[in-house]
């Protein structure tokens, strides 16, 4: 099987690349869209506890 | 073990055994992909009657499978956050459903693209992919009434309800669906179905099949982590987490 | 002095003032009640405007055209299902009442097949004259709208559950149910088709029969575990 044989899929190639591109192009989304989606959880959490803190503090010192 | 189950149900145990396992998951996953395809594209045989085009059901079939089993499992997943009230399991099901959705329309493009060369027209109302489109469109519902909600909780039980409704209408869609095709075809040519598989073209597909179901798994842990962090509003066992990750 | 009078009438009774209540109210807006009779007749006329004059040609799709126009006529009639008692604090108060809310809801949408599922199934043959339907077909006809628009009552109905306290929720409620509701509309439109070709029906027939007892024995449940989420603040 030489490389263009695979290229080719036997007039094929078209079909054949472009499903295997499609699915590697949604895998890859997934990956990023799940990373960037936890990466968004933690930024916002970290600012809530930001506000919380200083709340905290604020009440703390003026009791 | 039942303890360790126990112990997992808890957020903060969950966010972080996710976060562990996740590199576990994923580059397997990864590796397995690359095996999968090279023995899909190169090392299986060509079918008979389809000749080279036969190989897209290396990533068709799996994601096909994937699709319909990662609805399961959330649905499976809100029924466990509705009857036991446990919030992780609402914080799972809602993890899946993006990255069935997306499993839903991979199934779709390839299945469409597949057909091009096999029926010669880019889309058949065939028994397969007419059910892989009325399950886009359950997932799609599911995730507009999980936004059309602003407080998490009522958005994870309304979501739980339709979850269930559509899991248990599964097998009726797809039941009604192949029998409203049979009415058309006499002989029953199953239009997507694989060629009559030998050993040496089915090992690629086990791989594939499996590399999907991990890096599935992977993906999952991402997108539960966030679930957890959005359900976990102002807990203590956040600032340690946050500071160390 | 002994008092034989019930403080709480029993629930069959109250299942009995549900559906009055309901139908009362009905008569006072029955223009509210014939909207979506009208628009099923609307929608109708679309088709031969469509696609032709010609009674051949529509003929052939009559089956599909009606149950389409049924299932879209019953989903705009799901908003006035739940919408106007959540609204004025009806349903909080069945909610807390303590009465199963599964079998109240049920009343509901029985009632409310009663004023738009079974006019829908009386007018079907009418119209499906127009679109060329044979008289010999009416039976079939009837039946699997009967039998249909009961599951399209129920699946509706939990959907406007889900959806009762989402603003302007009625796409969303057609997104959900219109999915849910393909089998019924299958076996339903196949089964009149094949009456006209003159094949049996008695399969089809028998599956909306069975999907009917599942919805109904089934739904119910969904439908008050939904309408408690949608209810509370």
């Amino acid at each position: 099987m030489n490389l263009r044989d695979v290229l080719d899929m036997g007039d094929y190639g078209v079909y054949v690349w472009s499903c295997y591109g499609l699915v590697l192009a949604v895998l890859v989304l997934n990956v990023w869209l799940g990373r960037r989606s936890l990466a968004e959880q933690v930024l916002s959490a970290q600012r809530r506890l930001k506000i919380a803190d200083s709340l905290n503090s604020e009440s703390s010192s003026s009791s | 073990m039942w303890l360790w189950f126990h112990k997992l149900s808890s957020p903060p145990y969950a966010y972080r055994t996710a976060g562990l396992v996740r590199p576990w998951l994923f580059w397997p996953a990864i590796l397995l992909m690359i095996v999968g395809a090279i023995g899909g594209l190169v090392l299986a045989p060509e079918d008979y009657q389809q000749k080279d085009a036969f190989r897209i059901i290396y990533v068709h079939v799996p994601s096909a499978s994937l699709s319909l089993m990662i609805y399961v499992v959330m649905a499976v997943a809100a029924a466990v956050g509705v009857i036991w009230r446990i919030k992780l399991a609402h914080a799972v099901a809602a993890a899946c459903a993006p990255v069935g959705a997306w499993f839903t329309v991979a199934t779709l493009a390839t299945g469409s693209i597949y057909g091009k060369p096999m029926w010669g027209t880019w889309w058949e109302w065939d028994p397969r992919l007419t059910s892989e489109l009325i399950l886009l469109f359950l997932y799609l519902g599911y995730m507009a009434l999980r936004a059309s909600f602003d407080d998490t909780q009522r958005a994870d039980r309304a979501s739980a309800i339709l979850a269930i409704v559509g899991v248990v209408n599964v097998p009726i869609v797809k039941y009604s669906v192949v029998w409203w095709n049979s009415l058309h075809q006499g002989p029953s040519i199953s239009k997507l179905a694989a060629p009559s598989i030998e050993g040496s073209m089915l090992w690629p597909l086990l791989i594939m099949m499996l590399a999907f179901i991990l890096y599935f798994g992977a993906v999952l842990c991402d997108r539960l982590r966030g679930e957890i962090l959005r359900r976990e509003r102002n807990a203590s066992w956040l600032s340690e987490s946050l500071a160390r990750s | 002095m002994q008092s034989s009078v019930q403080t709480t009438p029993g629930l069959g009774k109250i299942l009995m003032l549900v559906l009055a209540r309901d139908l009362r109210l009905a008569v006072r807006h029955w223009d509210q009640v014939l909207q979506p009779l009208i628009f099923f007749v609307i929608v109708t006329t679309l088709f031969p405007l469509a696609i032709s004059p010609a009674l051949d040609e529509l003929r052939k799709i009559s089956p599909g055209v009606l149950w389409v126009a049924a299932m879209l006529a019953s989903l705009l009639a799901l908003e006035s299902l739940f919408r106007p008692d959540v609204e004025d604090g009806t349903m909080e108060q069945w909610v807390l009442s303590g009465q199963p809310l599964s079998l109240l809801l049920l009343a509901k949408t029985a009632t409310h097949w009663l004023l738009t599922g079974l006019p829908l199934v009386l007018m079907a043959p009418i119209v499906g004259t127009a679109l060329g339907m044979p008289q010999s077909v009416w039976p079939v006809l009837a039946a699997t709208l009967a039998l249909g628009t009961g599951s399209l009552s129920v699946l509706g109905a939990i959907g406007a559950a889900l959806t009762v306290s989402v603003r302007r929720g009625s796409v969303l409620l057609a997104l959900l149910v219109l999915p849910l509701e393909m089998p019924v509309l299958i076996f339903g439109a196949r089964a009149v088709d094949l009456a006209m070709q003159g094949e049996p029906v008695a399969g089809p027939l028998n599956l909306l029969v069975a999907l009917l007892l599942f919805f109904v024995s089934l739904g119910p449940f969904a439908m008050a575990a939904a309408m408690r989420i949608s209810v509370e603040s």
